[in-house]
């Protein structure tokens, strides 16, 4: 299947506007996160004291962020890890398939990793007969839809349970049901013997400690548990701004990363992994490989306004925080990484050429930055990168800068004048009650799939005249 | 033992860019201190215990829990009962009747994927969220605390602490002796059909856990 691209935004977003199954489901997660992560976070009186610690944090962390990765390196490998690091996707994809493809024709089982997505691995290891298959429920059933992510937190969250039945009755011959316990127990069932059988798991990398080499990682399933202890290798990828100083530094970012997904206090279940299994254990996997990978991420650190946007710990609250995100969810966005944090995300990944619409989809209302638990000023981000374009002449979507100019001066005039002010509302007025419900001219391009809000029969200077400017009192004349 | 060459490119980069940017120092903040007003932890971490779906009693002795253990293997109709090699879980399931039997998940891996129940201790219980951690060096848990449907978690109220803090630290001075360590709060979980919580997806849909007042 083709997924749309960033690229193709405006088309992807036409395409989610008319989907009126999307629009329900999206409006349902992003009232139901949303008052979820009100509820955890107006549980703790220093929440404002816990995001400033751990941005301050994640920016000492970033400034000097070679050392922290040396250091985090050294010690993983004093553990028995073997560090792999990778400038690109394209890197990453083949330390990941010659680490597997020696082992012949073996079951691969992962767990759910957004890093994982960016470098589309999948779909290399497929090219090489490798077939890994997704554990975390919501990854699963997008695997089996063969469908892209649309949300960091709930992937498969564009999917209504019918939808998910009969997908289930099609690929694994269940019968249809509207029961999400017994599609949940289909899945346990089916992916109990895919784990029985597997030989090599991936995995993701919430944080990485520099004091102690860990990785910890973080989930509710517990089949991120199930991969990185039942296999014989374990192969975890990682982004270079996964590390943090100390272990201890733990305790905060569990305090916020939990409560600004999905609401709990925490999660089921935290795993924090030094290294492979050693000898008299027995359990767990006898090889640990651990990918760190830049993919445009470095660049990112030359500028105060990018660098923060590598503070994200991918808690997803800022899309369900955008207003923007609400009515077009995931998969519109084109990218791996949706939403507010993904527009600053993404052209750094796949190049602003590609991805020139993104920092313009926003209103720039600063509900992700308010939401945000590492206070990343995302806004400002998005300024940025508009400003860069403009600067480096780059074309830029939507409205060319002589147009928006000339819009511009044309709502000043109008504005500016009383008389004139009046004879724009009076003929906007007549054209509506003409019938006149679409913008044309102009800015009918525009215009498409947005409506034109319903001016009231009466304008608020006409009811001042004619009622309420009679009491004496009020006049200020 | 870095692989294929590449280290330099990767942190040449992170150097490079730094080095151009216009990086300001950020001083690394203290981790900070933290209270909870509780003068009975061991009350607190049963009651936060049940907030997350799990169960949880208080219970005197060993005797007493295996008692409980049994009680719970009869609810459960388990007859097959994986156990961890921790010290405390030989004690309880040592005389424990021969209806119910108890396999060693270390030496019997395979017997986990058809066990009824898993037996395993925490080496801490956190008060605050009501969080179990199970440390490797200590115990081999990883996979009795996680296959079978049912968990049983044995926990001296001596180790209960107050909050993560605490455990974090004695973590760290730990040296590495703890190749893996988990944290469990709560029953396996999942929301991601429509956003319907369902417990047990991928790991134990019975969490219980028992706290020793005296061991």
């Amino acid at each position: 299947m083709k997924h749309p691209t960033s690229e193709t935004f405006p088309q992807n977003v036409q395409k989610a506007l008319g989907d009126t199954t999307l629009r329900q489901a999206l409006s349902t997660v992003s009232a139901t996160f949303s008052q979820r992560r009100r509820d955890a976070v107006n549980d703790v009186p220093e929440w404002e004291t816990l995001r400033e610690h751990a941005h301050a944090v994640k920016a000492h962390t970033l400034s000097c962020l070679d050392e922290y990765l040396r250091a985090f390196a050294t010690k993983a490998e004093g553990a028995g890890a073997h560090i792999h690091w990778a400038s690109t996707a394209e890197d990453a994809r083949q330390i990941i398939t010659s680490l597997i493809k020696p082992r012949g024709n073996v079951a691969v089982v992962k767990s759910k990793s957004m890093t994982t997505e960016e470098i589309h691995l999948n779909a290399a290891l497929e090219t090489h007969g490798i077939e890994p298959v997704e554990t975390d429920l919501g990854e699963w059933i997008i695997q089996l839809a063969d469908e892209p992510p649309s949300h960091i937190i709930a992937p498969a969250i564009h999917k209504t349970k019918r939808q998910v039945s009969e997908l289930f009755e099609q690929k694994l011959g269940i019968e249809p049901t509207d029961d999400e316990k017994r599609l949940t127990a289909a899945a346990r069932e089916h992916l109990r013997d895919v784990f029985a059988q597997a030989k090599v798991g991936i995995s993701g990398v919430n944080f990485a400690i520099a004091e102690t080499g860990s990785i910890v990682i973080i989930e509710n399933e517990g089949n991120a548990r199930l991969t990185t202890s039942l296999p014989d290798m374990h192969i975890a990828v990682m982004g270079i701004e996964k590390v943090i100083p100390r272990l201890s530094d733990l305790d905060v970012f569990l305090r916020i990363l939990p409560r600004s997904g999905t609401g709990q206090a925490l999660t089921s279940y935290q795993s924090i992994i030094t290294g492979p299994e050693r000898g008299e254990d027995r359990i767990g996997p006898r090889s640990l490989h651990i990918v760190v990978l830049d993919n445009g991420r470095s660049k990112m650190l030359r500028e105060s306004a990018t660098r923060e946007a590598l503070a994200c710990i991918r808690c997803g609250a800022c899309l369900n925080a955008c207003p923007v995100y609400q009515q077009i969810g995931g998969h519109a966005y084109g990218a791996v990484y949706a939403g507010p944090i993904g527009s600053i995300i993404t052209p750094q990944i796949d190049g602003l050429r590609v991805a020139h619409h993104l920092p313009f989809a926003s209103s720039l209302c600063g509900a992700c930055r308010d939401v945000c638990p590492v206070k990343i000023d995302i806004p400002n981000a998005l300024i940025h990168l508009r400003q860069h374009m403009v600067t480096h002449g780059k074309p830029i979507p939507v409205v060319s800068p002589a147009r928006g100019k000339t819009t511009f001066r044309v709502w000043r005039w109008s504005m500016t004048s009383d008389l004139r002010y009046r004879m724009a509302t009076a003929f906007a007025r007549f054209a509506q009650r003409m019938g006149m419900t679409k913008l044309v001219g102009p800015s009918r391009k525009w215009g498409h799939g947005r409506s034109v809000p319903r001016l009231a029969k009466r304008g608020f200077r006409q009811i001042w005249e004619s009622e309420l400017a009679d009491d004496g009192e009020h006049r200020t004349k | 033992m870095t692989e294929r060459g590449s280290e330099n490119t990767v942190l040449s980069a992170i150097q490079q860019h730094l080095s151009q940017s216009d990086r300001e120092f950020v001083p690394l903040p203290n981790i900070p201190t933290r209270t909870i007003s509780s003068d009975n932890v061991v009350n607190l971490f049963a009651a936060q215990v049940k907030l997350v779906d799990a169960q949880c009693v208080i219970v005197q002795s060993v005797d007493d829990a295996r008692t409980h253990v049994m009680a719970l293997c009869n609810a459960g109709d388990v007859q097959k009962l994986c156990r961890s090699d921790g010290e405390i879980v030989r004690k309880v399931v040592k005389d424990i009747p021969t209806r119910v039997t108890v396999v060693d998940a270390v030496e019997n891996r395979e017997q986990l994927f058809v066990a009824d129940a898993g037996i395993t201790e925490a080496q801490w219980g956190i008060a605050e969220t009501g969080t179990l951690v199970l440390a490797s060096g200590a115990e081999r848990h990883r996979l009795t605390s996680l296959v079978p449907p049912i968990h049983i978690a044995l926990v001296p109220a001596s180790r209960i602490v107050a909050t993560m803090p605490s455990v974090l630290k004695q973590l760290t001075g730990s040296d590495g002796r703890h190749q893996a360590v988990t944290f469990i709060t709560g029953p396996s979980r999942t929301a991601d059909i429509e956003l319907t919580l369902v417990v047990g997806v991928h790991g134990p849909k019975e969490l219980h856990v028992i706290v020793l007042l005296d061991t």
